[in-house]
């Protein structure tokens, strides 16, 4: 973790069928090596490309990376130290609808850095009552924050106003390891936890497409009321993560601590429901 | 032959009367008709043959007959006689009056020629007279008409004259009516004269300068504020008869009138002390001086006064310990019905407007209808005035009612007068409005006082850690205090009920629909309290016993209790829309999920304990293990701890000592596989012990985690019941769950490895006392597995070695006890 490979070069690595892929050349270091279980993460702005920032435990740096033709070269822009005095950061996240918002957990309390000034924008002090582990943005929705820890809950926030969370499920009956959007229909939800289950949710209410904008056609009885949509349970393990696939809109694939991928996908109905 | 013997009455009757030429009567006639009058054996017939008769007598009868036959005859014939004798006696005396009677007629008749003749002169006489009168008058008539008519005219003109002193006299003297009365009657006079009358001129306007003086004049005291009423009626009336203009004075008068009562009624206040009913009029008196202030004080406290009588008639005295409320209800009754009773009179008098036909009864109809404003405006001040007294706070029921009654009882003789206002209908409105706002404050107290049951059961215990036992009895009584809560209130309430509504004479069932509604969010109000959110999770678990005691019994003495009050009423129905059932089971899911959130909230509470601890150890650098680590010893003590908090909802189950039971665990089938392991990786050959390993892990028990797990699970056979083995072993499930992910996430030395053997060897031994074993074992089998693969060096631990460490444990934690 504390040598980290530029990941431009990856695509060429992952070639699929590739029998014996060739060791990756390393193109530059960011930073100097840090104390073992230091690192925890390091994001890419989805909107800046060269912008790098590696969380640590105790720090969050920002890089910038410049390429030559001879040689790359990061340079560390800033640095905001954790905003407790004994906690560390777990997980962060970039903003995709603002170049510099930079979302962080620290162990349960939520916070938003603002890049330019490493200084914290919006803090949810006990965001979770227990360590989070996972946050993921609305891709279509700005300001809304999926957040999920390890006291069995998922939340989903408006940072306009962090005071209580938009939405709280009581997701799993461990810790909830991630819970990311669909990154085309954000009314769908996926979780995973370590009571080994996946489960998908519906919130369609807090979407970026509320339902039924045509209320006279509406009927109450049909709308279904947001909540799971199923569990999936065949992970014999704690399921460490759960992501969506970034070509199709319905599949998504989650991994076990034995090693064992599950890729599964959306309920037909489910679909039809979104999609009609 | 037997016709003799059967009917000689009538026989002889019949006789007499044919020969006194009598016509025969009706019951005569068949007799007659069964007579042949030929028959010549009948001696009742004209052609009777007595030598035939005698004859066949002496050849048919013997003797014996025949001489009975001689002396019946010899008999008749003696009663004939003597009946003949007595009718021509009695004519006789009839013909003699007859006679006298004539005589006498014709002596009186012959003195009556005298006096008839000397009529008829006197007649003559008189008609004579009078002829000779009417020839000798008949020359005058015309001129004594002629004068007769001056005479008339003069006497008007002498009036007309006169008028000016007239009403000056009349308008010094006070004698208003009397002058425009004497102005009304001339200036018909006047336009009688029409324009021949020019002469009329001066008195006419001297007149107008009088009266328009006068009006003036009353226009200024239309204006004084402090005029008393009948004043005021006066003044208007006057005023109108002097020309004013109705549409404008008339509503002014009311407008007055209205504002004076609003006034009074604004300003009432009430008489104090409950002995006011003693001396009623004292009291309205005092009530109508403090309203009118001292702007008119005479007259005011006369009209008080006469209130005062009247409202002591109208209201009889009640029961001398009227409670204040109702006392002060009808203070203000008593101030103010009276005198719309006498405004009503007085514009009914007035200007109720006379005469018949189409326009008069439309103008009496409109002005009715303007009465009837007026007075719906004042009476709705007075209910206003009346409402803010009794929704006052706290005006218990009985007071209530009593003032309702009062109230309404101040209201009946003014609908009497006026049913156009709907009067007694708003008073029954407004009585039913206050009743149901009364309903409805006791039962919010209600829910606030059983909230507050809930409340206190919750809030923090200052002593501390309470004996389970009396935190049992706090909680049954809070089954207790609920059910006597509720009866309090609904006896708070039950004046309200029929009592009240045979008084409005409505139906009670509206009311006691209401009631039940009420009661049943009152109830569902301590469900709402125990279900907000709190923090402690002694508060969690206390809230989550509340709610049981009262699932358990509580909610079912609320219907028993309504019962008990509606049924007496007749309205025992009501009761039964209180569903028990339904409530029952909301307290259940509420307790159930409560005794979830305790759970949860235990088991994150331990987790976030044991994370910090497990991530805190140096596992890489730690010493070689010399005992169980106090990790253990926390864990132990907190589920102990949680264990005697819960127990105090679970009575019936017996608390299991959270201590090791039984010998100290045997080697675990892991424990054996790592030593094979490690044999044979001595050998060489570790490929297979890894296969093993994860053979035993794909055949290890999958654990569920799901909340409903600690109801009791499978093996207990209780249901959906919770219990507290049930609650115990799931906080240690998720914790040690936790423990296991936590050590996943570490890196262990051979001595941190070590370390943690011991530790599960303890938990092992302890845990499976206090609660299902299996998923226990289970989880601790699969963080030694864990443990195992983070392990830079897996030297487990000789048995011997561990049981040693655990049973020093052990000894310390029966000492930590003791």
């Amino acid at each position: 973790m504390d040598r980290l490979a530029e990941r431009e070069a990856a695509p060429e690595a992952g070639h699929r069928g590739a029998p014996a892929p060739a060791p990756l050349a390393e193109l530059l270091q960011l930073g100097g090596p840090c104390a073992l279980g230091d690192s925890v993460d390091v994001l890419w702005n989805p909107v800046l490309p060269e912008q790098v920032a590696s969380l640590h435990r105790g720090t969050v740096r920002l890089w910038s990376l410049s390429h030559a033709a001879a040689a790359s070269s990061a340079s560390e822009s800033g640095a905001a130290p954790s905003p407790r005095e004994e906690g560390s950061f777990g997980c962060g996240r970039w903003d995709p609808h603002h170049a510099h918002a930079l979302a962080l957990a620290c162990e349960s309390d939520l916070l938003t850095l603002d890049t330019r000034s490493m200084k914290s924008a919006v803090a949810v002090a006990d965001a979770h009552e227990q360590p989070v582990r996972g946050l993921d943005y609305n891709p279509n929705k700005p300001n809304t924050l999926l957040s999920s820890g390890d006291d069995y809950h998922v939340k989903v926030w408006d940072l306009r106003k962090p005071l209580t969370p938009v939405l709280s499920l009581l997701a799993h009956a461990h810790w909830v390891t991630s819970a990311t959007y669909n990154r085309f229909h954000d009314q769908l939800l996926l979780s995973c936890g370590t009571d080994s289950q996946v489960k998908l949710w519906r919130a369609a209410a807090i979407s970026s497409a509320p339902p039924s904008l045509d209320y006279e056609e509406a009927d109450p009885s049909e709308v279904e009321a947001d909540g799971i949509v199923r569990p999936y349970t065949d992970h014999e393990q704690s399921v460490f993560g759960a992501v969506w696939s970034a070509a199709d809109a319905w599949i998504f694939a989650s991994l076990s601590l034995d090693g064992k991928v599950v890729v599964n996908h959306v309920p037909p109905s489910e679909k039809y429901k979104i999609l009609l | 032959m037997a016709q003799p013997t059967t009917t000689p009455r009538r026989r002889r009757g019949s006789l007499l009367t044919s020969y006194y030429g009598g016509t025969t009567d009706a019951s005569g006639a068949p007799a007659e008709a069964s007579v042949d009058p030929l028959d010549d054996m009948n001696i009742d017939t004209d052609g009777f043959n007595a030598p035939k008769y005698v004859g066949s007598l002496l050849q048919y009868k013997s003797l014996e007959q025949l001489v009975g036959r001689g002396n019946s005859m010899v008999s008749e014939i003696k009663s004939l006689d003597s009946d003949m004798q007595m009718l021509v006696y009695e004519n006789y005396s009839k013909f003699i009056s007859a006679t006298d009677t004539i005589q006498e007629m014709k002596e009186r008749v012959d003195g009556m020629e005298g006096a008839m003749k000397a009529l008829e002169d006197n007649f003559g006489y008189i008609s004579r007279a009078s002829e000779a009168v009417s020839s000798s008058f008949s020359a005058r008539r015309g001129e004594l008409e002629r004068l007769n008519t001056v005479k008339k005219t003069l006497k008007k003109l002498q009036f007309l004259m006169d008028l000016p002193a007239r009403l000056q006299d009349c308008i010094a003297e006070g004698e208003l009516a009397l002058a425009v009365r004497c102005h009304a009657k001339a200036v018909k006079i006047m336009a009688a004269a029409g324009k021949h009358a020019a002469g009329f001129d001066g008195i006419r306007s001297e007149c107008e300068q009088i009266m328009a003086r006068l009006s003036s004049s009353l226009h200024e005291r239309l204006e004084d504020e402090s005029l008393p009423p009948d004043a005021l009626c006066e003044t208007v009336w006057l005023l109108l008869r002097l020309g004013g203009r109705e549409d404008s004075l008339l509503p002014t008068f009311l407008e007055r009138r209205r504002k004076a009562l609003t006034t009074a009624i604004n300003a009432f206040t009430p008489a104090v002390g409950a002995d006011a009913a003693a001396d009623a009029d004292a009291a309205a008196d005092a009530a109508a001086d403090a309203a009118e202030g001292d702007a008119a004080e005479a007259p005011e406290a006369g009209e008080g006064d006469g209130a005062g009588g009247r409202g002591e008639g109208l209201l009889p005295a009640r029961a001398p310990t009227r409670s204040v409320t109702a006392e002060h209800t009808r203070q203000l009754g008593a101030l103010v019905v009276p005198q719309l009773l006498e405004l009503v009179a007085a514009w009914r008098d007035k200007f109720g407007g006379e005469g018949g036909g189409g326009e008069a009864e439309a103008s009496r109809e409109r002005k009715e209808g303007m009465l009837a404003e007026c007075v719906g405006e004042v009476c709705g001040a007075l209910l206003e005035a009346v409402r803010q007294l009794m929704s006052e706070e706290a005006v218990p029921s009985e007071e209530l009612l009593e003032g309702c009654g009062e109230l309404l009882d101040a209201i009946a003789p003014l609908h009497e007068e006026l049913p156009a206002a709907k009067l007694q209908l708003r008073a029954t409105r407004l009585a039913e409005g206050l009743a149901r706002r009364s309903v409805e404050q006791q039962l919010a107290r209600l829910g606030d006082r059983l909230s507050g049951a809930v409340e206190e059961m919750a809030s923090p215990d200052p002593d501390g850690d309470a004996p389970s036992g009396s935190l049992h009895a706090e909680l049954r009584a809070v089954g207790g205090t609920a059910s006597l809560c509720v009866r309090d209130a609904l006896s708070l309430v039950a004046p309200l009920l029929a009592p009240l509504c045979e008084q409005l004479r409505t139906r009670a069932d509206g009311m006691a629909l209401h009631l039940v509604q009420r009661l049943h969010a009152a109830v569902r109000c301590m469900l709402t309290k125990a279900l907000a959110p709190r923090r402690a999770p002694r508060a969690v678990l206390l809230c989550a016993g509340c709610c049981l005691q009262m699932a358990a019994g509580g909610v079912a003495d609320v219907p028993e209790a309504l019962r008990q009050l509606l049924a007496p009423q007749g309205l025992a129905g009501a009761a039964l829309g209180f569903d028990s059932a339904a409530l029952t089971a909301d307290f259940r899911a509420a307790a159930d999920s409560l005794l979830q959130r305790f759970v949860e909230m235990q088991a994150q509470a331990l987790s976030r304990h044991l994370s910090r601890r497990v991530q805190a150890t140096d596992w890489l650098n730690c010493p070689p293990p010399n005992g169980v680590t106090p990790l253990v010893r926390t864990l132990v003590a907190e589920l102990r701890a949680m264990q005697r908090v819960a127990a105090s909802l679970f009575p019936s189950e017996p608390l299991k000592p959270m201590l090791p039971q039984g010998p100290f665990p045997p080697m675990t089938p892991l424990e054996q596989q790592l030593a094979v392991k490690l044999a044979a990786s001595a050998g060489g050959g570790g490929g297979t012990a890894s296969i093993q390993m994860d053979l035993q892990r794909i055949f290890a028990r999958k654990v569920s985690f799901e909340a409903g797990g600690f109801d009791g699970g499978g093996k207990n056979a209780r249901g959906r019941e919770p219990t507290l083995g049930g609650m115990v072993g799931h906080v240690a499930k998720l914790t040690l769950k936790t423990l296991v992910e936590e050590v996943r996430c570490a890196t262990f030395s051979k001595h941190g490895f070590q370390q943690m053997q011991v530790d599960a060897a303890m938990l092992r031994w302890v845990l499976p006392a206090a609660a299902d074993g299996e998923p226990l074992l289970a989880l601790l089998d699969e963080a030694f597995l864990s443990c195992q693969e983070r392990s830079l060096e897996c030297v487990p631990l000789e048995h011997t070695v561990l049981e040693a460490f655990c049973e020093n444990e052990r000894r310390s934690l029966l000492a930590a006890i003791h």
